[in-house]
């Protein structure tokens, strides 16, 4: 019956051009929002991923470093550095200044670092330098864009009033209303406010792999402050925005679902109707139902699969767009394509469900009539 | 023994007073290598009478008996596994797939009845060729005359070996010497491979061809 269902898809072109369209359109947008959905997290992650440290540490009671008072005493910090182990302790200030340009008014995530230490401060730039003066900041270049402003240009903190010079521009640096930029930590300090404190501070290890094992075993020496792992810090994070978002996802996702259901299942369906007799014909000559109905969920899977591979190709040429256009990430992982060819079979299958309804009721007694 | 035995069959549509009697206790048996020929005008009953022997249509009353097996005790799921295997049907319209060459529609029946694609594509040029079509074997139904057409039916209909060959005005859409051409096609399955053909018709040309002829009025055989 595969013949059947081969040469009954492929005798109208433009119905089937339409069918595998539709489910494509249906996968690009799942793609995408995979696509826009990890990379956002991975987008949000990347700052504490190429963090120089193996530990966090931060304030008790604290989650992130983004929210909350961070008051780390330096006292801590020197103790933290005599551990065994422990091959760097980097005190950091961080800051949540509002600017002004214009009409336009955000805030900025603002974290200092030492440029004479190279393994310090942001990733690599797109342009300017990480070696800047106590006058300088480096800002994210999707935000400097937006802004009109280029290397040399100024920006001001509203409340201080204070004017910096910008430095350098780094890429993949906003995400989720947070632009980081960074500052170097002498000048940082003006903005401490609890003398002999910081906000947080990072340690590195001399060997990274027992991070983990570390954080947990100086946990208990420094009850007044929360060490935890990079990779615990990172899980975390990737924990606390999929929940945020992941209904979000899930809506969207059921509707371009639908779309691709409604779209195989209205064309699957028209050609049933239209292949009415041709079907009456068949029941006539004696095949059965089943028979019939494998044909029909052969060519819903077969316009599936089409759609699939046109649309997971075409996708990629959207993520690329996307991240060069709209400046956001875009990371279509594994579990992401499984998800989305599991999701396009169901599709198919729903699709064929009320064309096959439709076969049943068709009766080989009309064949006979005129 | 007859291969197919009708007895006694009614058939009504609809219930009650607007109830209409399409056939009324119409009883005939066909043999294996006999070709009958039922006759009448448009209204008579002659296509319903196809539909219930071919298992199409349940009569309200009577039976229909093919190669012993009563039909009416067939369900719904067993009926279209006799159909397939023991009945063979060439429609006034030919009713041919339009996605598929002359040859794969004298596959379907065969390819339903679970036959490998490769038997069913040989056997299906096999029947082709003896019906004067090796010509046009790749060819779709658009491209074929009504003559051809009617031919690729009669190959399907005789496909699956059935021992009936069921045929509804099948010289309707022909010319005169196409149309006897295709008579004489079935007369020759009845005859050379001991089919029992049943050809419903009005139209009197086809007369000769027949063993016997059962006229049909009102539903009733007169």
């Amino acid at each position: 019956m595969l013949l059947i269902a081969l040469r009954n898809l492929f005798q109208e072109k433009s119905r089937l051009l339409i069918s595998v369209g539709g489910v494509a359109f249906a996968i690009i947008l799942m793609v995408a929002l995979f696509g826009i959905y990890n990379g956002a997290i991975e987008r949000d992650v990347k700052f504490l991923k190429e963090s120089p440290s193996d530990i966090f540490v931060m304030r008790k009671g604290m989650t992130d470093m983004y929210h909350g008072v961070p008051l780390v005493s330096l006292t801590d910090i020197e103790r933290l550095g005599q551990e065994d182990g422990v091959s760097k302790v980097v005190p950091v200030i961080s800051l949540r200044p509002g600017v002004s340009d214009g009409d336009t008014q955000f805030s900025l995530f603002v974290t200092s670092f030492d440029p004479t230490d190279l393994s310090q401060g942001p990733w690599a730039l797109t342009s300017g330098t990480k070696n800047i003066t106590d006058g300088e900041i480096i800002i994210p270049g999707s935000l400097a864009k937006k802004l009109g402003k280029k290397l040399g240009d100024t920006i001001v903190f509203s409340e201080s009033a204070k004017v910096w010079r910008i430095a350098g521009l780094v890429p993949e640096a906003s995400s989720f209303g947070n632009h980081y930029s960074w500052i170097t930590y002498h000048a940082a300090q003006d903005f401490v406010e609890v003398p002999g404190t910081v906000s947080f501070a990072y340690i590195t290890l001399f060997n990274p792999s027992t991070a983990a094992g570390a954080a947990q075993s100086l946990q208990p020496k420094y009850p007044q402050l929360s060490l935890r792992g990079k990779d615990q810090l990172v899980t975390e994070e990737k924990k606390n925005l999929g929940d945020s978002f992941l209904p979000i996802l899930q809506a969207i996702l059921a509707i371009a679902v639908l779309i691709g259901t409604a779209i195989i299942g209205l064309t699957i369906y028209t050609a049933t109707l239209d292949k009415s007799r041709e079907v009456g014909i068949l029941k006539a000559i004696g095949v059965r139902n089943s028979q019939l109905y494998s044909i029909v969920l052969t060519q819903s899977m077969l316009t599936t699969a089409l759609g699939l591979v046109i649309g997971i190709g075409l996708s990629f040429g959207v993520g690329w767009l996307i991240s060069n256009l709209l400046d956001l990430s875009f990371v279509v992982t594994d579990i992401a394509l499984i998800t989305v060819v599991g999701l396009a079979f169901i599709m198919g299958i729903l699709a064929s469900l009320i064309p096959v309804r439709r076969l049943a009721f068709i009766d080989p007694a009309e064949v006979f009539k005129s | 023994m007859s291969t197919l035995i009708a007895e006694n069959l009614t058939k009504r549509y609809g219930s009650g007073e607007s109830a209409v009697s399409a056939l009324g206790g119409v009883s005939f048996e066909a043999k294996s290598g006999e070709v009958v020929l039922i006759m009448g005008p448009s209204g008579s009953g002659k296509t319903t009478l196809l539909l219930l022997l071919g298992t199409l249509l349940r009569p309200t009353s009577g039976r229909v008996i093919i190669n012993g097996q009563e039909t009416s005790k067939l369900s719904n799921h067993e009926l279209p596994r006799l159909r397939l295997k023991e009945i063979g049907f060439v429609f006034q319209h030919f009713n041919l797939l339009s996605a598929l060459t002359a040859e794969q529609n004298v596959m379907v029946p065969l390819l339903a009845m679970g036959i490998s694609k490769s038997a069913a594509r040989s056997k299906a040029r096999e029947f082709l060729k003896r019906l004067g079509l090796e010509h046009r074997m790749t060819s779709l139904p658009q491209n074929l005359s009504g003559g051809e057409e009617q031919r690729v039916a009669i190959a399907r209909a005789m496909a699956n070996n059935p021992s009936i060959i069921l045929a509804d005005e099948p010289t309707a859409n022909l010319d005169s010497k196409t149309g006897h051409e295709i008579v004489e096609l079935l007369r020759k399955g009845a005859k050379d491979e001991n089919k029992c053909v049943v050809i419903v018709s009005h139209d009197p040309r086809i007369k000769d061809i027949a063993d016997r002829i059962i006229n049909i009025e009102d539903g009733r055989i007169s």
